[in-house]
């Protein structure tokens, strides 16, 4: 039985005995981190995710993620960071400047472009050289992204960006994901691969190769792989950018003394939005064994539990009283982080959080090296262009953030 | 909470990082444990040659960081 099998036969077997919601970020914390509990959320889109690391628990879960670690050593950030990251940048900006100058254009687009060539070299999506082609596998990966969302979708939106994701991971197989797996399947048949083992740390990899290299998962199975990682790569920090963009200019307009082009200052930036505007509102957990938690709270086997993402990163207690407004030198009560449990704790954390908020002292983090680029080349918002916020999902987040360079 | 680093440097471990994945003590028990709330402990930080492969692999597993190599055992 395959993994997308495994996952959708436990679904099936939890109780359905409603739904109990955990609003205080110590209970949703103590959650994340217990082997008492079982992923339940994402059931909207089973389709694009079932099977992946995401909804694995388990020796599964353990497996895949030790196969897909080393895209994520320390070599691997730098590497991407410097190779991948920053050229993208440099490129989207300047693309940005030839063709718009002085003129207003869309952050969230922005950063989904520069973010589009991060996910395609770490799933292993050759990325095309012309423009059309560039845009179809943007227009493919939007679609598929849209319907990943399923979960937060309002009303019927959800049953129509199921069949438009669909119809769009065909076009993506058939332009780029086949073609892809065949350049890496030649590749690995190359007499340099030979004895070569998955999860070597080289620095040097995608998770396409990792996958083929391992061995063991279908075709079928792979592709959903890629586009979990292609979402992830893509969907975190083009919601988080404009947001912590917008905070950032706001703040440093009355504190002179901070100022937007400090890379600390912006990680530190970032992650006060990170809590502010986390990426999904909530996500569901199936306890499977009864567990009482340090606060009292009595759970049973069975019960599924929603994980208030959005309340627990306003918690006053950990927070402060002030939790809901953004203070990027806001310092909360240990051990918890500064940007809540944005990306979750436990087993399941974010494998890619890395990616986003750098490693202090080695990277610099996908997130802060955007903001600081685009402070540098005098990127500011107007007064009478206002961002515009996304009304079909449950998700806080624009979709468009109309800026302007220097 | 304090880093876990000894003068004979191999793994350095920042547990102010921390988020209780578990991989390290899964992927290297030898070298990691755990603490009564799920964090991580550094029990021995100069690697053998022979366990070289799972130290990296848990250091690469830890989706917070919060291992750090060193590779050359002379240096702090």
């Amino acid at each position: 039985m395959d993994d997308t099998a495994l996952t959708a036969s436990a679904l099936s077997d939890g109780e359905q005995t409603g739904i109990l919601t955990l609003e205080r970020v110590d209970d949703v914390d103590e959650v994340l981190r217990s082997t008492a509990f079982r992923q339940g959320a994402h059931q909207g889109s089973l389709e694009f995710f079932g099977g992946t690391v995401l909804m694995l628990d388990g020796d599964p879960h353990f497996e895949r993620r030790r196969i897909e670690s080393s895209l994520f050593s320390r070599s691997s950030l730098i590497t991407m960071e410097h190779r991948v990251l920053g050229p993208s940048i440099d490129r989207t900006l300047a693309e940005t400047q030839r063709r718009y100058g002085s003129a207003l254009f869309n952050l969230v687009e922005f950063t989904r472009t520069v973010l589009l060539r991060i996910a395609a070299a770490l799933s292993g999506i050759d990325s095309p050289a012309d423009d059309d082609s560039v845009e179809r596998l943007a227009a493919y990966i939007h679609d598929m992204i849209d319907a990943a969302e399923a979960d937060w979708r309002y009303g019927d939106s959800a049953a129509l960006a199921i069949a438009n994701g669909i119809q769009a991971r065909k076009g993506f197989v058939d332009e780029f994901f086949r073609p892809s797996v065949e350049r890496r399947r030649a590749m690995l048949r190359a007499p340099a691969d030979v004895g070569r083992t998955a999860g070597s740390g080289s620095g040097a990899s995608d998770l396409l190769r990792e996958l083929m290299a391992a061995g063991g998962m279908t075709e079928d199975a792979m592709l959903r792989e890629v586009a979990l990682y292609i979402d992830g790569a893509i969907k975190t920090t083009s919601q988080s950018v404009p947001h912590a963009f917008g905070h950032i200019e706001e703040w440093c307009a009355s504190h002179p003394e901070d100022a937007k082009t400090d890379p600390e200052f912006l990680r530190k930036a970032l992650a006060e939005s990170l809590r502010l505007h986390g990426t999904v509102p909530s996500l569901l957990r199936i306890c499977t064994e009864d567990i009482l938690l340090a606060s009292g709270v009595e759970i049973r086997s069975g019960q599924r539990v929603s994980l208030d993402f959005r309340s627990a990163n306003l918690d006053p207690g950990i927070f402060g009283a002030d939790a809901a407004s953004f203070n990027p030198h806001r310092v909360p009560r240990p051990p918890h982080k500064p940007w809540g449990l944005t990306f979750g704790t436990g087993p399941h954390t974010c494998i890619g959080r890395l990616v986003v908020t750098g490693i202090p002292g080695v990277t610099e983090g996908s997130g802060t090296m955007m903001l600081r680029r685009l402070f540098e080349a005098g990127a500011r918002t107007v007064p009478d262009q206002p961002p515009v916020r996304e009304t079909q999902t449950g998700h806080d987040r624009y979709t468009r953030f109309a800026i302007q360079l220097g | 909470m304090e880093s876990d680093r000894s003068d004979q440097a191999g793994i350095r471990l920042v547990r102010e990082r921390c988020e209780s994945a578990g991989w390290c003590s899964r992927v290297a028990p030898a070298y990691f444990g755990r603490d009564a709330e799920g964090l991580a402990l550094l029990l021995r930080s100069t690697i053998d040659e022979a366990d070289e492969s799972d130290v990296q692999t848990a250091a690469d597993m830890c989706p917070t960081g919060s291992i750090e190599l060193s590779r050359d055992p002379q240096r702090g």
